[in-house]
Parts: structure tokens; sequence; C-alpha cells
């Protein structure tokens, strides 16, 4: 079973679109359609024979490899977990679908990531050390 | 001793300032909405340091020992000028760890709320109970112009938490009634915009920080600073403001303006939010999706300020509901920007 991480991903679903926000990254996402849709569904413990078959009323085929990437990505991102810990350690199948993109937003991340001892300037965070 | 938990660290504040000679130099009150904040500053420095950007300050003679206004929130404000001695011993912060965005590493208590202001070297502190703030440095002197220019925003953020109301990182401005947000990350435009319009006879409600109000039949913003920061590049796309814009330290990497302390207007509504980005060729107008506005708004806001980002992606996202939104494409072509505005919007 696959779920959001809690406490550390914020997300809200605007128009089909999820944006979220992992806080201790910094980093911040993008996704739509489909792929707004399988987060939904992540909300509660999900497996992948249910990504699957919501990914049934899609316009075009989705490939079970394509939901694996898609689930491959988030937890690169480290926005979900799984119950099985040996699932991410298998070869990500690297199927990419257009229908699944994740869009990941780093400019922000560097802000958060400062060391405020060694990386600020007399100026202090958030102005880095340049 | 140590305080053991946030609550800890707010009660041994306000007991050490409770001990002060109550001489505060100055009071004023800061109105926000239907909000009102008493603010209490206790030297010429710290005054002239966190009070000169606050929009709509107005400074009161007095208060009698009995303190009868009427306020929401009290904001304490002391400095450590000829009273450091009497101000209450600082925890020792590498027992208790502070992280990068300030938060002591102290046992969380639901109602007080504590930060450490890095480059500031500033601690602050609110409990919800007493609605009572308290903002303590030890040198005004020292205090950086980011933070001269938008003072107090954390306490601001916690005051608000509960309320549809929440400081946001965006610019804001009003013209012949209708009002605009411009919400933006850094290097979007949106400062060099709002001032250019500004000079163009358009209100100016903030340039980097503003007060979204959802709280109201129809979303509001209200202006907090007066001030804005502005880099040696837009100062070249913008030279006549060129006069009025100071370093506060000759290295600071921003200049700073102030606006006329009698700006009439601190709030409006918001009639379109205008997401400012460069693109160069001709300026012009286009719709922006509902999650472009989100994106533009929270994650700036979440990571500058600290706040709970789950209500910021929420009134963001009430706030694409309620108002129409557009990318404003910016060319090299500002000086159209106000016939442009007018054509689409009067």
């Amino acid at each position: 079973m696959f779920r959001r991480k809690s406490g550390s991903v914020v997300s809200e679903t605007v128009d089909q679109e999820a944006i979220v926000v992992n806080l201790l990254n910094g980093k911040y996402h993008r996704m739509e359609g489909l792929a707004c849709q399988l987060w939904d569904n992540l909300t509660e413990p999900t497996s992948l024979e249910s990504l699957a078959q919501q990914c049934l009323l899609h316009a075009t085929p989705i490939s079970k490899q394509a939901i694996i990437t898609f689930l491959f990505a988030l937890n690169e991102e480290s926005l979900i977990e799984s119950d099985d810990e040996s699932f991410f350690l298998q070869p990500n199948p690297v199927c990419n679908d257009p229908a699944l993109c994740v869009e990941s937003y780093d400019d922000m991340a560097d802000l958060l990531l400062l060391d405020p001892i060694h990386d600020v300037d007399e100026a202090g965070w958030p102005n880095k050390n340049i | 001793m140590y305080p053991t938990c946030q609550h800890d660290l707010y009660t041994q504040l306000e007991t050490g300032f409770a001990t002060l000679p109550k001489t505060y130099h100055q009071f004023a009150l800061w109105q926000l909405g239907r909000y009102t904040l008493l603010l209490c500053f206790s030297t010429p420095t710290i005054f002239e340091k966190m009070g000169k950007s606050i929009a709509g300050l107005k400074p009161i003679d007095n208060i009698d020992s009995s303190w009868e206004i009427s306020y929401d929130l009290c904001i304490h404000c002391w400095d450590g000028e000829g009273r450091f001695d009497a101000a209450p011993t600082a925890p020792d912060w590498d027992q208790y760890g502070i992280d990068g965005k300030g938060i002591i590493n102290l046992p969380a208590s639901p109602d007080v709320f504590c930060s450490y202001v890095w480059g500031v070297g500033a601690l602050q502190a609110y409990c919800s109970t007493t609605r009572h703030a308290y903002y303590w440095i030890t040198d005004a002197n020292t205090i950086p112009y980011w933070e001269t220019s938008f003072p107090f925003r954390q306490i601001l953020s916690w005051f608000f938490q509960s309320k549809p109301i929440q400081p946001i990182h965006a610019a804001a401005l009003a013209y012949q009634g209708k009002g605009f947000l411009m919400p933006g990350r850094s290097g979007s435009g949106k400062s060099t915009t709002s001032l250019f319009l500004s000079m163009q006879g358009y209100d100016y409600l903030g340039d980097d920080y503003v007060l979204l109000d959802l709280s109201s039949t129809n979303p509001t913003v209200h202006a907090l600073y007066h001030s804005a920061k502005i880099d040696d590049h837009s100062l070249e796309i913008l030279p006549q403001l060129k006069n009025q814009a100071y370093k506060v330290h000759s290295e600071d990497p921003k200049s700073v303006l102030s606006f006329p302390k009698t700006n009439p207007l601190c709030s409006h509504t918001i009639d379109a939010i205008l997401l400012p980005r460069v693109v160069g060729g001709k300026t012009h107008i286009t719709p922006a999706r509902e999650s472009d506005v989100v994106l533009a708004i929270a994650p700036t806001t979440i990571h500058h300020l600290n706040v709970d980002a789950k209500k910021v992606l929420s009134l963001a996202k009430e706030l694409t509901i309620q108002c129409p939104h557009y990318w404003l494409n910016l060319g090299r072509d500002i000086d159209c920007l106000p016939n442009l505005l007018h054509e689409t919007f009067y």
C-alpha cells in the first residue's frame, strides 16, 4: 500500500491540479489531470492495483510500468511511503507517461537548507553567504 | 533557570519585562482591518528602526498606568539600550538549539510561539491567551534593512493563525476603485511593477508583504508596510526613485524606499490577481491557471514565514476561486502598463 507522507508534506488541489509542498526539503510540485487524481487517491493507503483501476478511466491506456515510474518519482521526492520496504528497491522501470508528469520546483530549497551558522553572511538568513 | 518549554520561555520574558521600569518611549496604534494592535517601543532607537515602515502607524502620547486602551494584540518591543542588565537572562541557545528558521527546540505549547531571528539577534514570542507579544533585541542599531522594512511579520502570522487572514508574500495596488494583488517570486518583476505603477498614481499597498483577509464577503488586502526594497537593477529601470532610495548599511544589496506616512489607503478589496513575469517583447496580459496563483503565493510565504503551510495553501486556493487571475507578461515597454490595465479592467 502507498500513501502520502504526513507531517512533512502538505497539499492542496485546485481545479484538478495538485500543489504539493515538501516542508523538509523546500521543494514544491505540481501535478495535473490523471497524476492529480492518483495523488488525491494517495490521501488514504492505496494499492498499486487500485491506482491501475483508476487509470482505466483515462482516455489513453496507462501501463502499469508508468504507474510504478510515477510512484518512484513521488518516492524520490519523499512525498510518499510504502508498507512494502522492498518495493522501491526494485529497478525503476523508467516508463514516463506525460499523463503522469510531476513538475518540480526547487528555488525555495536552497533557502530552507541553509546552515544558519556557516552559510549566511552578516545579514543573516535568508541571505546566503555569497 | 533555563526554560523547559516554550511556555516557560514566554513566561520568563513576560516576568522579566514586568520588572523593568514601565517607561516606554513611544506607544502607537496599528490598525489592520478590524484588528487593533498596540505597539510599545522602549527606546527612540527601536521606535525609529521598527516603527517607521509600518503603514498607518499612529503614535499616541500617553497611556495611563491602568493601560485602559482597547486592543487585540499588544507588541512589546525592547532593545538593550541602557537596560540590558535588567533584561531577562537569555536562555542557553547552544543547549536547546535553533533550527535554520529560528524555531527554538523546546517542547511546544499550544498557545505560545517563540522564535529567534537569525542575523538580527532578536527573540520574539507570542501568547494567544494573553494576546501579548515580545520582540527583544540587544542592540537595535544592528537590525538589518530587511528586518526594519518588514517588522513583526512573524508575530502577525502567529496572531492571525486561527483566522482566515494571513500575511503573504505579494505586492498590492489600487486605482480608481479596483484593487490588484500581485504575488510572485523574488525576481518576477513584482516590486518594479508596483513601484512603477505607484509613480503613475496607483495607491501603493505594499511590494513584498501584505495582509490577505478572507474573513469578509469580498477578499481584501491590507497594507502592512509603506516601505519597499529595490535593487540596483530596478533603480536603473526607475531612475526617478534614485533620490528617494537609501541603503541602511552601505554594503546592503538593496536600497529602501519609504512612502509617505500619510498614505490614506490602508485596505482595498481585491478585484484581480496579476502574476508578474518578465518575458521580454511586448507587455501583455493572459489568463492564468488557479494553480499558477497558488504557486505564486504559497511557497515563498511558507518559507519566508514560519506559518501553517496547509492554511496558506487553503487560503490561496480560496482566493483564486473568488478573484479572476492573470499573467502580467512584462516586456521592456513598462510605460504601456497603465494603459494596458485600463483597457483590460476598466
